[in-house]
């Protein structure tokens, strides 16, 4: 059995993967909480994964989507990153692979945590190990020159879009990952153009006794690029890449990973996308917004927006769930969203523990005179 | 969308019930992230009040009943909480599942939640619980899993109806003779209570029973609907219009069946149209679509008449029935008024039978030819254990006569004083279950058979295992060494005093036989402190008769049940392996039971000059030992053993060291005295007399033969001679550092017996 964890961050992103192999993956990390704020309901990611780690001091993979601040902050404090001394300290996680789009290497004027891990990312790659970039190889090209490097020699730490991970197999780790995002058009020249290299957008595919759940890890992808995506797929004919028991919804349930226009009561997403959502969710799908309590108004321009979750309710119909991370179980009290993959597909977690197990589970208040 | 929630709102905190208040508190006070409150009613006429609650539960996204993560539910709180609280699932479609309980309406499912009994439930009884075994139930139900697959499917919710019991046998052979074409089976029921007007359940059997009183009497008809999924009965009928619209959605006319029956037991047994009938309907359910017959589950139900058949056949339009309870046919027959005869639903329960029994014990039955000889306190009580677990296929060996005194602590009671105790027991052996495990009895005497000599030779050889229960070590001796039979023996015994039980079993090969594990025990005997109150603790005895050998000992009926229940279960477990076993019981002050066992020695044996010696690896291991010890120097003692002087057998059980006033020298051993005769005393007096002083080693340095040296022989004359008082054969051992060399002569060269023999 392999298991998704959402972590409720308010808009902002982490969701670690656990295979039934051993290895784990974190997707993003974003400690955001405001330690200081007795009421910001925001889980303490830093404490929560060291705690879950139990002493194990790594992970197999750690991918940043993109290098926004709610995909990133508090990473430098948390990791151990091998490009400098002052990340080094004994109490940090290591990474065994750093997953990184393109943005990654190429960008200027990063500040901060986004900084710390161009850096990494750039002295592995120039290292040469424990480093994936997804992008186009030539994207890269120059950079590589610069650095006094051939592509031929980096080539195998660089996958573009359309490709599998490599060192991922559904028979053997249980998982496979399809590349979405990066990818470039091809204009009328010929020539190619690079879409949304900044961000990275997977396809997971789970295997547990020979069933599949198919994961899709929407990232931050706006409309424009993710009705690019769906298309270009259904262009390859590849649509089992596009069919999802699981969907993280991108950008925090923002209207504008589905259309250009918020809509009064409902979104209206672009064709493709409509395509992917209408079309593509299997039976009792499982959509998982990473964002806070999805508002009555729009008083606040930033996501979640309620016209896209009321587009997104419409498509799972009434036997599927969309569950908002600082919603799960509840607003009051957001836990961890647990979404267990096995033999019937996926489950999410709904346990509720007892008063008595949770005494004893935890340390007694102080007693006597 | 929704059922609507029996009663009238009210307020929750109007709510008068303890646990109906309690729940919608619970849930007001939103404890539970996965529980919710909708509505709180209460129904003024029966005091029942009801909270409804939407309740989130743990799904996966491949299901096999469609349960949503969201559902509503009703618990309804009775008045005086003496009935369980009924909890039904609000949803107008929501599926059938296994575990709902039979109603008169099929809607709202009523949810079967609990199969402990309310009373015990109530102990524990909190709204959390509640909500989690409603989230729980399902959470399962969606998966399919709610039903495991060894459970039966309606048929256990069908409790506050009376049993019907049936012949084991009873649904197959319907289910043969109805696709014979076969479709009148005829069977009678008969009922059984503490009197004519309390039935308490009914018997069906194949021929009528002339024991009972008239009036109880009926007659049973079966259909038998096409093989199917899943059950289909989802409310209970009432009448029997009701079981016809059911028997019409699987394409039977029970009307036609039933009007056929009738008319034929008219016909062709007029007095049954005086009996009640009973009519059985039979749904054979498989779980997957093309599993085979074995693997069908049989939903069997029962429906009792309130009519007898002369007026169900008036009600069938049959016949009228003439003021002289003549019965006139209509042809054709008139309009059926179905609707107006009523029934009763019983439960139809399948009679236990040997292998049935076996799986209520966890176990599975073995039909093995089993012998046992002895069927005292101990045989008795072990027997019934066996029965009720369907251990066997038995021949029981006694001569004995149950008297009353044995009712103190045998299985039979002291009513059966006077009859043959194997006679007795294989009469109580066929009340026990269907059929019986009893193949044979044999009142023959196993030590002096006489003229039943052949009779017992042929059920030893029959047999697969023998039971030795006699309590007389000559049993055991005579299985192990005179009954020409491959059966594996096994003797289980208590000590003089009850406190112990021992079982002896020997290995599938019979390579350690009964008389070798018996010399074993008796080494554990001398070497576990613990055992050693077996034979030196004895209790008084009571005089039951005026022979001088009528003397029974006081022994705990509590501590026989309590070894016999200990001796069934170690007799199963071993007898699953081939291996030889010691296993030594014993019940403390404090009622715990000490469990020791030794693991059996291989055996080595001589013959000399007529007789056989017998030894073991732990006598080699221990001279051995004893002679490494005191290397370069030669050490020695005295050899204990037992005398089978019938059969011209030593068994050599131990040694002892040199006593401390020995003179131990590289080239001399000269055995002292001091303390030797004190041990052999205790040696004797531990074991129950059986085990004595038998002769002496000594041990040879390393580099020299064991041939005896002049000194050696002299030894053997001292032996000789002493033993000679007694009238028994002397024997010495020499150790060398390869060899045992036996002398039992005092001019020969003895036998030689290598280590790696």
């Amino acid at each position: 059995m392999h298991k998704l964890t959402f972590f409720p961050l308010g808009n902002a992103d982490c969701c670690r993967v656990d295979l039934s192999s051993g290895k784990q993956i974190l997707l993003d990390f974003a400690d955001v909480k405001n330690y200081n704020d007795p009421t910001d309901k925001r889980i303490a990611l830093s404490k929560r994964l060291r705690t879950d780690l139990n002493g194990r001091g790594y992970y197999d993979v750690v991918g940043f989507t993109h290098l926004d601040d709610d995909h990133v902050t508090g990473s430098s404090d948390f990791f151990y990153f091998e490009h400098a001394k002052q990340y080094q300290s004994e109490d940090r996680i290591k990474i065994n692979e750093l997953w990184v789009p393109a943005a990654a290497i190429v960008e200027v004027g990063l500040a901060d945590c986004a900084r710390v891990i161009r850096e990494e990312a750039k002295h592995r790659l120039r290292e040469g190990h424990g480093i994936r970039v997804f992008s186009r190889p030539d994207l890269l090209k120059d950079w590589l020159e610069r650095e006094g490097l051939s592509l031929e020699s980096r080539q195998h730490l660089i996958t573009d879009a359309g490709n599998l991970v490599p060192g991922w197999d559904k028979y053997a780790d249980g998982v496979e990952f399809f590349v979405h995002c990066p990818f470039a058009t091809r204009l009328d020249d010929c020539s190619l153009v690079d879409r949304n290299e900044d961000s990275f957008v997977l396809h997971g595919t789970f295997s547990v006794s020979g069933v599949d759940t198919k994961v899709f890890f929407g990232g931050d992808v706006h409309h424009e690029a993710l009705e690019e995506i769906v298309r270009i797929t259904r262009y390859h004919g590849r649509e089992e890449r596009i069919e999802s028991d699981i969907v993280k919804i991108p950008h925090h349930c923002s209207y504008l990973s589905l259309g250009p226009e918020k809509g009064e009561i409902c979104t209206v997403p672009t064709e493709n996308i409509a395509y992917m959502y209408e079309k593509k969710l299997n039976g009792n799908a499982i959509l998982v917004s990473t964002s806070r309590s999805v508002p009555y108004s729009d008083d606040d321009v930033q996501p979640p927006h309620r016209q896209a979750k009321k587009y997104y309710s419409n498509c799972i119909k009434v036997t599927g769930t969309l569950e908002i991370t600082m919603e799960h179980p509840n607003s009051l009290a957001p836990e961890p969203l647990v979404i267990e993959i096995g033999t019937n597909r996926g489950r999410i977690r709904r346990s509720f523990s007892t008063g008595a197990a949770t005494a004893a589970a935890a340390t007694a208040p102080r007693a006597g005179v | 969308m929704f059922f609507e929630a029996p009663g009238r709102p009210v307020a929750p905190n109007e709510l008068a019930l303890p646990k109906a208040l309690d729940l919608a508190g619970y849930l007001t006070a939103a404890k539970h992230p996965y529980a919710k409150l909708i509505d709180t009613r209460r129904d003024d006429a029966s005091g029942v009040e009801t909270v409804v609650l939407d309740v989130i539960v743990e799904l996966s996204q491949d299901r096999i009943n469609a349960i949503r993560d969201r559902e509503r539910i009703a618990v309804s709180f009775f008045l005086g909480d003496d009935r369980i609280p009924d909890v039904v699932a609000l949803r107008e479609d929501f599926p059938w599942v296994p575990h709902l309980n039979q109603r008169e309406e099929e809607f709202p499912r009523s949810f079967c939640l609990y199969e402990a009994p309310y009373s015990t439930l109530k102990l524990r009884w909190t709204a959390t619980k509640l909500v989690e075994r409603v989230r729980d139930w399902l959470s399962l139900s969606a998966d399919g899993r709610l039903h495991q697959d060894d459970q039966p499917l309606e048929n256990v919710f069908l409790g506050p109806f009376p049993p019907l019991i049936l012949p084991s046998n009873f649904i197959k052979s319907l289910i043969d003779a109805s696709s014979r074409g076969v479709m009148a089976s005829r069977f009678w029921v008969h009922a059984v209570g503490d009197d004519f007007r309390n039935i308490t359940g009914f018997v069906v059997t194949d021929s009528p029973l002339h024991n009972l009183p008239p009036g109880n009497d009926h007659i049973a008809a079966a259909a038998v609907a096409p093989p199917r999924k899943h059950g289909m009965v989802r409310n209970t009928p009432r009448n029997l219009k009701q079981i016809i619209d059911i028997m019409r959605e699987v394409d039977i006319d029970l009307i036609d069946v039933l009007r056929q029956r009738l008319r034929s037991w008219k016909e062709e047994a007029a007095p049954t149209t005086n009996a009640r009938l009973l009519l059985l309907l039979i749904f054979p359910k498989f779980r997957e679509e093309g599993s085979p017959q074995e693997t069908w589950e049989w939903d069997t139900w029962g429906f009792l008449f309130v009519d007898d058949v002369r007026q169900l056949g008036t009600k069938l339009g049959l016949w009228e029935m003439a003021p002289n309870r003549a019965l006139a046919m209509l042809i054709p027959p008139a309009e059926e008024r179905s609707a107006e005869a009523d029934v009763q639903i019983v439960n139809p329960v399948l009679q236990l039978t040997k292998s049935s029994s076996a799986l209520f014990n966890g176990t599975v039955s073995d039909d093995r030819h089993m012998v046992m000889v002895g069927v005292g306190a101990l045989g008795s009580m072990l027997f019934e254990r066996f029965l009720r677990k369907g251990f066997g296929f038995w021949t029981l060996v006694d001569d004995d006569l149950m008297m009353p005194h044995n009712g103190a602590r045998h299985c039979l009671p002291a009513i059966a004083a006077g009859a043959s105790k194997v006679t007795a027991m294989s009469q109580f052996a066929s009340t026990f279950y269907e059929g019986t495990a009893v193949k044979a009895v044999s009142r023959a005497n196993a030590l002096h058979p006489g003229s039943e000599t052949m009779a017992l030779s042929t059920i030893m050889n029959d047999a697969s295992v023998v039971f030795d229960c006699s309590a007389d070590v000559a049993v055991a001796r005579l299985l192990a060494l005179d009954v020409p039979t491959a059966a594996r023996c096994i003797s289980l015994f208590l000590s003089p005093n009850g406190e112990q039980l021992v079982l002896l079993l020997e290995d599938a090969e019979r390579e350690l036989k009964l008389d070798t594990l018996e010399m074993q025990f008796y080494r554990l005997l001398l070497d576990e402190e613990r055992l050693q109150t077996h034979y030196i603790s004895t209790g008084p005895k009571i005089r039951y008769g005026r022979s001088c050998r009528d003397l029974s000992a006081i022994l705990s009926a509590d501590n026989i049940s309590m070894f016999a229940g200990i001796g069934s279960k170690a007799a199963e477990k071993f007898l699953h392996t081939p291996d030889a076993a010691i296993g030594v019981w014993k019940v403390e002050s404090d009622f715990s039971v000490l469990s020791i066992n030794a693991t059996p020695r291989r055996v080595f044996r001589s013959t000399l000059k007529g007789f056989t010696v017998l030894w073991d690896e732990a006598v080699v291991d221990k001279v051995r030992w004893l002679r490494g010890e005191k290397l370069p120097g030669e050490t020695g003692g005295a050899l204990v053993g037992c005398w089978d002087l019938s059969r011209q057998l030593l068994y050599i059980v131990d040694v002892t060291g040199a006593p401390a006033d020995s003179v131990e020298r590289p080239t001399a051993f000269i055995r002292g005295s001091k303390d030797l005769g004190n041990w052999i005393a205790e040696i004797s007096r531990l074991t129950g007399r059986s085990v004595e002083y038998v002769g002496e080693w000594h041990s040879h340095p390393d580099g020299y033969s064991t041939r005896p040296s002049c000194d050696d022989r002299d030894v053997f004359r001292w032996i000789e001679e002493h033993l000679a008082t007694d009238g028994l054969f002397p024997i010495m051992l020499i150790a060398g550092d390869s060899d045992f060399r036996w002398i039992y002569e005092a001019d020969g060269d003895g036998y030689i017996w290598e280590y790696c023999s």
